[in-house]
């Protein structure tokens, strides 16, 4: 392990030392942006959890990965919230409570993924990041899968009331009255929700995937209220994880400045087409991507464990794993964008037409 | 002289329609024909004479000439009268439905525009080249320009000094490096996001 630690890469230039290797990695994290961003505007949050892992495919360090991401966030909010958060669908005390509790669960997650950088250098941090990713998103898509295959079957049916009925076994006092949303919550129940909230988006950057179904099937927020509540929550969220990664060293504007420059364009393609395509659509797209991505990540596992000597591999095995899960992550992403983009178009051609 | 010629059922004069054709009229010499497509019963007739004759009043008061029809639900009827009215340089086709005896008599738009050789503005055309017209018009593009030449000096010249300046401010590790950042991508984001802004409305996906 010592080794490793001394193989530790200066956060410093180690963006510097990517981008030397190929003019075409700048050119890379501009698709991702652009993927995210669509893919972010289409299906209202996320796309994070498409740019955090191609930026460690790209070679970038998990933590900074992470930190450029959270970075890019707090700027992508504000700018939807100028576009979308006049709607007044916002419960402001349901977002400040989240808001204390998640930034309490996102300075935790920079202090962890701190450690296991400086610890166990480049390799440890996209081990660590990469690990839950794939444990937590693999829980997610898989339940954003079955809720729209059921969608399919039952046309109507409404959000799964199981975690509902769940969480009010857990209704300890105090219980707090949110008026906008019309819920009364537990603050025991808030405050472990908040806390995962952030540790996740401080972890991964993915937020918004654990934050709207938490505030509808946890909470019993109307699904509308609680899309209105994360665009909120996401800003403060942002602008807490710019400035703890930030404070560290870990924000290397560059990569921020990138992502922005395929993002802003693309999230406004994407919010046109959440007006213009079933919803049905959008809700198969993100399930499937979501576990596109997971399937990606979890093939760049192997060759974290071989840098961090926990796994011997041949060289060929090594670089078919890691072509593997660039083919699997660029692959799903660029189609799920080009299908969105399709839908859109197509959709408002269709609607010139009649 | 030149002759628009106006076929509606609802006539409303200040419908968009209405408005296109006196837009369209005024300042080139040109009358407006109505032509209005009605049941067959005698007081929805009547109704329609004195719908006429408001708008009529209306259009003189503009300084337009104006003078209407009333066809009742024969296809042969329509047609002949649209061809007794002919060359005009422009049909104008409102608020119509035609019905599926009209369709099948050979009365419809597709009709219109083969047998008489003319421009024939529908409805949706007209009201879609106005919103793509408005559309246009929203863009405020002396900000806008502010905005991209902001988004240039953004990319052009201070992107490539990023690196210095990480070990200066960004990357140090410092309070104040924390803030710098997050200023920087609070002023990126509204410069660079008010630049894309535009693109939707380039490629006419929003109004």
């Amino acid at each position: 392990m010592h080794d490793v630690a001394a193989q530790a890469i200066d956060k410093l230039t180690v963006v510097s030392q990517i981008f030397g290797t190929s003019p075409w990695i700048m050119l890379g994290v501009i698709l991702l942006g652009f993927m995210g961003g669509t893919l972010s505007g289409f299906i209202g949050s996320g796309g994070a959890f498409l740019m955090t892992p191609g930026m460690m495919n790209l070679g970038v360090p998990g933590v900074m990965a992470v930190a450029a991401n959270i970075t890019h966030k707090f700027g992508k909010a504000m700018m939807g919230s100028k576009k979308h958060g006049e709607l007044g669908h916002v419960d402001r005390k349901l977002g400040i409570y989240l808001l204390i509790t998640a930034c309490i669960g996102i300075r935790a997650a920079v202090v962890v993924n701190g450690y296991f950088f400086e610890k166990l250098g480049s390799a440890g941090s996209g081990l660590y990041v990469s690990a839950f990713f794939v444990i937590t998103l693999s829980i997610i898509g898989y339940s954003l899968l079955k809720d729209a295959l059921r969608s399919q079957r039952e046309p109507g049916a409404g959000p799964s009331d199981k975690l509902l009925n769940l969480s009010r076994k857990f209704q300890f006092k105090p219980l707090i009255h949110f008026k906008i949303a019309d819920v009364e919550v537990s603050f025991v129940v808030l405050l472990f929700v908040g806390l995962a909230i952030g540790y996740m988006a401080g972890t991964i950057g993915v937020g918004g995937f654990i934050g709207v179904p938490a505030m509808i099937y946890v909470f019993g927020v109307p699904t509308v209220v609680a899309a209105g509540t994360e665009l909120f929550l996401a800003m403060f969220m942002g602008a807490w994880g710019a400035f703890n990664y930030g404070m560290q060293g870990y924000v290397d504007l560059r990569l921020v400045l990138l992502l922005y420059a395929g993002s802003l364009v693309g999230i406004y393609f994407g919010a046109v087409g959440t007006h213009l395509v079933k919803e049905l659509y959008i809700r198969m797209v993100t399930a499937v991507l979501i576990l596109l991505c997971v399937v990606s990540r979890a093939l760049a596992i192997p060759e974290y464990l071989q840098q961090l000597n926990l796994l011997k591999m041949g060289e060929g095995s090594a670089s078919m794993f890691e072509i593997g899960s660039k083919i699997f992550l660029f692959g799903s992403g660029i189609i799920a964008t080009f299908l969105v983009l399709y839908w859109t178009f197509k959709a408002k051609a269709k609607e010139k037409k009649a | 002289m030149s002759k628009i010629i106006l076929i509606d059922e609802k006539w409303d004069f200040n419908s968009p329609i209405s408005r296109y054709a006196l837009k369209m009229a005024k300042g080139s010499d040109t009358e407006i024909v109505g032509v209005c497509l009605t049941g067959d019963a005698g007081d929805e007739t009547s109704r329609a004479q004195a719908v006429l004759s408001g708008v009529k009043q209306k259009f003189a008061s503009e300084g337009i000439d104006f003078s209407s029809y009333i066809i009742g639900p024969d296809p042969d009827a329509f047609m002949k009268r649209i061809d007794s009215l002919m060359p005009a340089s422009l049909v104008i086709l409102g608020d119509i439905t035609f019905s599926d005896e009209m369709i099948r008599g050979g009365a419809n738009i597709d009709a219109i525009k083969s047998k008489f050789q003319c421009p024939v503005a529908t409805v949706d055309a007209i009201t879609l080249s106005q919103e793509e017209k408005r559309t246009a018009e929203g863009i405020n593009w002396g900000r806008w320009i502010i905005y991209a030449i902001g988004s240039v000096l953004m990319y052009a010249v201070f992107f490539p000094k990023i690196e210095a300046l990480n070990k200066k401010i960004f990357m140090a590790e410092t309070v104040l490096g924390g803030l710098a950042i997050m200023v920087v991508v609070a002023v990126h984001a509204w410069i660079w996001g008010n630049t894309t802004t535009i693109l939707p409305k380039l490629f006419k996906l929003e109004k």
